[in-house]
């Protein structure tokens, strides 16, 4: 399949600061492409460039054989945007915002009203099309962002953080939409989230994207068997190379780390541990175990501490997920 | 851009605090002041301005006729006509009359004849001031026929130098000159509508009455128009920022428009803005207080179009300089009253402060605002022409590139 969409190493300085340090990634025509990585990794800046809203320090990317750099009028008309703010007028109703922004791409007279109530359709929201936007939830002032997106039928579309501030039945509205505008109309999309589970959901491959980097890029089924049979984190009292060598070598377990200091945050003064949440980083020790079986590597693991008289602190099985990947990847938890 | 443009009206009608802002608070200022003006109108009209006058017409001729009848046109003027030219003097004598005017018997005859001819002013020693408004009134009324008597001399002349009439007879060269007459007498007839007639004098108030235009009118009222037309530099930069701030502007910059059509057709629409705004001013200030609009509507246009420029770029440039829309808000609201009065546009004066010479005066050539009110000063109250105010449209004009040229510059569109 012919990609859609090359991103060459490219680079975004502000002054000083490097928010994006050498992306490459390729989306192939009908596809799917999820951009995972926590607040200010680059999302949006990448997004930004590639939509001709900023202009890369370095680096290009080919938008349809369009490049961004010098051919970006034409690359800007495969385009959509779907900004990750609500970017509408909001004393405008849905139809008139919607019919702005079909006509800033040129489309006009019948052609205009027919795209129009198409993408109304499209986000379910025909019967609201005349009031204002302010009057709007959340959760429908988010569908008409995307709409606004689509009303020139974009063979590109960028969603950026599409379900952020949404109320679980939107999200699924949004998801569906998503999900129909690619079968359906062919659409290849661009998905930058920092839910885990909508990428996981919604994309067939994504790129893991931290501090301006991709730090791993693959098939989502590819990315979680990163974790093999899952990973545990053991948060203990005390634990040194010794301790962990002999993790290592028990059943089930095919790899144990420990934990740099500076990734197992300190625990607030007299924050009381919880278990889930935070007990991984609460403690100064904790030893980082991938396990071909996640339970089973549990058991002996903990059998080992105590006969050893090393007491646990924290015990975390991390899902076979993207959000585990990315912990596993970064030692950092996309959200806090 | 003209999509922009669209948009933007769409947004703005929505926008109720900014429209009352620019439209009902100044009608309402101005109305606050149109009817102080005209009560203190009512106010010298009771303290009548009237005055009386004897005239003894000895000349039954055209002219005479003509003059007599200009005289009785004009309303401050009550008209008595004795007799004799002596009557007439022993009229203004005995105090009855502020004046006698006596027109000679052979006004007609001379006039025609192209020689000189007198009429005689006889005033009231007692009341210099009242005596010299009659005495202006008549070198008004004066003046008017003798270029009738030129004309018609003029059209003699004409015709007998071209050799058109010569083996015409008598009868049909004044009936040829007759017709030619007839055509520039109407012009004079139309003129009198439009009196080049001016009176001038003070009132007891002070207030200057020029030919009915009072200083409210001629001045004030553009001024304040003026002043209310810059509170657009804050709703216009606010409504950048704003776009910004809300995402919007991503949306078009992402979209294949250029970014110099996002701006353009916002000032566009400003300007459409400020336009719409000076014609529901003037136009109920005409109405209302029957403010004259000078005889240029092409010129006022053009210079109402470049104020809307000016107001427009300003507002761009201060968002430029602006880091959110509030800011830009605000710095619009101070910026446009202290421009305002630095330019004059809320000074109560009878004349353009620019005009007033003095530091202040340097000072206000430096605002747009001195430049706009000179320019409809001399458009609506010296009945000037494009001729006229073409300086202060180029000052204008210059302003709105600068503003726009450093807000291009200096804009961040991120
Ligand atoms: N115009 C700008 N000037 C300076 N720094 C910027 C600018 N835009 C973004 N940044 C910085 O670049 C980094 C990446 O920002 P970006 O918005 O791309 O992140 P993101 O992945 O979209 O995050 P989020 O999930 O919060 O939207 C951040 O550190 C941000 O502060
Ligand atoms: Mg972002």
């Amino acid at each position: 399949m012919p990609a859609i969409l090359e991103v060459d190493n490219l680079v975004k300085k502000f002054g000083e600061f490097e928010a994006v340090k050498g992306v490459s990634f390729q989306v192939e025509e009908g596809e799917v492409f999820g951009l995972l990585g926590p607040n200010g990794a680059g999302k949006t800046t990448t997004i930004s460039m590639l939509t001709g809203i900023l202009a890369p320090t370095a680096g290009t990317a080919r938008i349809g054989g369009y490049d961004v750099r010098t051919q970006m009028a034409q690359a800007k008309t495969l385009n959509g945007l779907v900004p990750q703010d609500l970017a509408l007028y909001p004393t405008l109703s849905a139809r008139a915002n919607l019919e702005f922004f079909g006509r800033v791409y040129g489309l006009k007279g019948r052609d205009l009203k027919e795209r129009v109530a198409d993408v109304l359709r499209v986000v379910s929201l025909t019967e609201r099309a005349d009031q204002a936007i302010e009057t709007f939830s959340g959760g429908m002032k988010r569908r008409v962002n995307i709409a606004a997106g689509l009303v020139h039928q974009p063979r590109l579309l960028f969603l950026d953080e599409p379900t952020v501030g949404v109320d679980p039945q939107s999200r699924n509205h949004i998801f569906e939409s998503v999900l129909r505008l690619n079968r359906e109309r062919g659409m290849s999309i661009i998905y930058t989230s920092h839910y885990m589970e909508e990428v996981e959901l919604l994309c067939s491959r994504a790129a893991i994207i931290d501090e301006g980097r991709i730090i791993a890029l693959d098939t989502i089924k590819n990315l979680i068997a990163m974790l093999g049979g899952g990973v545990i984190h053991v948060g203990v009292e005390r634990a040194d190379p010794t301790t962990r060598d002999a993790i290592a070598a028990l059943p089930m377990v095919k790899e144990a780390v420990l934990l740099a200091p500076s990734v197992a945050a300190p625990p607030a003064p007299g924050a009381e541990a919880d278990l889930h949440e935070r007990a991984p980083l609460a403690t100064g020790s904790v030893i980082k175990i991938v396990t071909e079986h996640s339970q089973q590597a549990v058991v002996s693991v903990i059998g080992y501490l105590n006969t050893h008289d090393i007491m646990l602190t924290s015990l975390e099985i991390l899902e076979p997920n993207l959000e585990s990947v990315f912990l596993h990847l970064t030692g950092k938890k996309l959200r806090d | 851009m003209l999509i922009v443009t669209g948009k933007e009206i769409q947004v703005l009608v929505r926008e109720r605090g900014a429209l009352a802002v620019l439209f009902l608070l100044p009608l309402l200022v101005g109305s606050l002041y149109g009817t102080m003006q005209t009560q203190m109108a009512r106010d010298s009209e009771a303290n009548p301005i009237f005055l009386t006058v004897a005239l003894a017409n000895l000349d039954a001729g055209t002219f005479g006729v003509e003059l007599s009848k200009a005289l009785h046109g004009i309303s401050i003027l009550e008209v008595v006509e004795p007799e004799t030219p002596e009557e007439a003097e022993a009229i203004v004598a005995e105090g009855r009359a502020t004046a006698a005017i006596v027109i000679p018997a052979d006004f007609t005859a001379q006039v025609d004849a192209y020689e000189p001819t007198q009429i005689t002013v006889i005033l009231d020693p007692a009341d210099p001031q009242r005596a010299e408004i009659v005495n202006g009134i008549m070198k008004a009324a004066v003046s008017e026929v003798t270029i009738w008597g030129e004309v018609q001399y003029g059209v003699r002349t004409v015709l007998r130098d071209s050799g058109l009439l010569d083996d015409a007879d008598p009868e049909a060269q004044r009936a040829a000159a007759a017709q030619s007459l007839g055509v520039i007498m109407t012009r004079i007839n139309e003129l009198r509508s439009d009196p080049p007639i001016r009176v001038s004098s003070e009132d007891l108030q002070g207030a200057t009455v020029e030919g009915g235009i009072t200083v409210f009118l001629a001045h004030m009222f553009p001024g304040i128009t003026v002043m209310f037309v810059f509170f657009v530099v804050g709703v216009a930069g606010e409504s950048l920022l704003h776009e910004r701030e809300v995402g919007t502007l991503r949306r078009l910059l992402a979209s294949p428009i250029p970014k110099a059509a996002v701006i353009a057709g916002k000032v566009l629409a400003f300007t459409l803005l400020v336009c719409l705004q000076v014609v529901v001013l003037f136009g109920t200030a005409n109405i209302a207080f029957r403010m004259p609009l000078g005889r240029a509507p092409l010129a006022l246009i053009l210079l109402t179009v470049i104020l809307g420029l000016v107001a427009s770029a300003l507002g761009m440039l201060v968002a430029s300089f602006s880091k959110s829309a509030k800011q830009a808000d605000s710095a619009g609201m101070i910026l446009s009253f202290v421009l305002a009065g630095l330019g004059g546009a809320i000074a109560i004066s009878q004349f353009p402060l620019a005009r007033s010479g003095g530091p202040m005066a340097t000072v206000a050539q430096l605002t747009p605002h001195a430049h706009a009110i000179e320019a409809y000063y001399r458009l609506m109250a010296e009945k000037g022409t494009l001729v006229d105010i073409l300086p202060q449209l180029a000052v204008l004009l210059g302003m709105a590139l600068l503003f726009g040229a450093i807000a291009a510059r200096r804009f961040r569109f991120e």
